[in-house]
């Protein structure tokens, strides 16, 4: 279309035509271009070279590495596993705590498994383990501890005892249930198991 | 076209290639910049897609078969790149085209690098009511007054109907620019 017949067809059109163009371009930008492109162009060359170039792997290491990492951390996974069956310095005092066998005919209260079996059996191994400690002659079992000895092995505070290792060590434990006779709910027995004292514990009535 | 050839042997050449490159962008980046320009309408937007053009010609002048002339080889890439980048905005969006196209020429009135008149808008306004292909077909003609063939190489349609298509742009955008003319 030639702009005569444009200016026929399409007055306003034409008039525009005449108009000086209304886009602008920041100053000097046509004279950058080419440095700007080449820069850009460099630079994913740059960037590709370096994703394979001066480090090498081993023959079909990505073939293998999805098995091998599973692998290892099946292998974690059992290890943490058999280590978090055994409490920390079980073995240091298996001897002691196989001495320790309680029979408990004391009366305590009925509160949850937890208490129930770590209260006797706190007793028992910490007061083998006095024993053992300041008469190395002297053969100790349980039958032949007085009440009162007992006692002031807690109160001294000699005993320092490791409940988990005395739950794991005795949980075949059978607890004797017939003097239990006082039943109590849970807000009770948190109340109770807060208390920090473990003679108040075992010989409250 | 013997220039050309040389050309395009340089450029297919490694060892000469960078300069002959350079050459190549000196010779057409005002006027696929004006091209792009034309349908992204943002100088910035346009900056982006005209590199992306000379990197992509850059990177694929080995398979360029000299089918075509070299510039509307070019063109063609700039064309499809421009079109490409306001698709993807378009989608990214998650509006329509048309309605992107209509913000973008609303735009201009606050843009720091447009200093077109209130009829100028209007005009922008009714390009981007066309179809894609108009709006590219008037562009070449009505502002790069490019020739029917060479527009006929470059968008892969007929003379005839190139030169209808632009008789209808040029009919709807005159109706569209008094319609909206303040009275």
């Amino acid at each position: 279309m030639t702009k005569e017949k444009l200016h026929i067809i399409a007055p306003i059109l034409s008039e525009i035509s005449l108009k000086k163009n209304a886009f602008k371009v920041p100053e000097n930008y046509f004279s950058t271009i080419e440095d700007d492109v080449f820069a850009t162009i460099s630079l994913e060359n740059m960037l590709q070279k370096d994703s394979t170039s001066n480090f090498k792997t081993p023959t079909d290491y990505f073939d293998t590495i999805e098995e091998i990492t599973i692998a290892k951390l099946k292998a974690e996974v059992i290890q943490n596993k058999e280590k978090s069956q055994l409490p920390d310095g079980y073995f240091d005092t298996i001897e002691d705590l196989v001495l320790t066998k309680i029979k408990k005919n004391e009366k305590v209260i009925s509160i949850k498994r937890i208490a129930k079996y770590f209260a006797p059996l706190a007793i028992a191994a910490s007061l083998l383990l006095i024993f053992v400690l300041q008469t190395n002659q002297k053969t100790v079992t349980f039958d032949s501890l007085a009440t009162t000895e007992i006692e002031q092995f807690i109160e001294s505070g000699l005993i320092d005892i490791n409940i988990e290792n005395l739950a794991i060590a005795f949980s075949d434990v059978e607890y004797p249930t017939k003097n239990i006779t006082t039943s109590m709910s849970d807000e009770e027995v948190l109340e109770y198991l807060t208390i920090e004292d473990l003679e108040t514990i075992i010989y409250d009535d | 076209m013997e220039d050309e050839k040389l050309l395009i042997s340089k450029l297919k050449n490694p060892n000469t290639q960078e300069l002959a490159f350079r050459n190549l962008m000196k010779l057409y980046k005002q006027r696929l910049y004006w091209h792009i320009r034309k349908i992204v309408l943002s100088h910035d937007d346009a900056d982006d897609v005209l590199q992306n053009t000379f990197i992509k010609v850059f990177k694929n002048i080995q398979k360029f078969n000299e089918d075509s002339k070299l510039y509307s080889w070019m063109y063609r890439i700039a064309t499809n790149e421009a079109i490409t980048f306001i698709n993807k905005k378009a989608s990214k969006l998650n509006v329509d085209i048309s309605v992107l196209q209509y913000e973008m020429a609303d735009n201009l009135e606050n843009d720091e690098n447009y200093s077109g008149d209130n009829i100028q808008l209007l005009l922008q306004k009714a390009i981007v009511t066309l179809p894609q292909k108009q709006q590219l077909v008037f562009n070449m003609k009505y502002f790069d007054e490019m020739k029917y063939d060479e527009m006929s190489e470059i968008l892969e349609t007929s003379v005839g109907a190139l030169k209808a298509s632009y008789f209808h742009a040029v009919k709807k955008i005159e109706n569209y620019i008094k319609l909206n003319l303040p009275s």
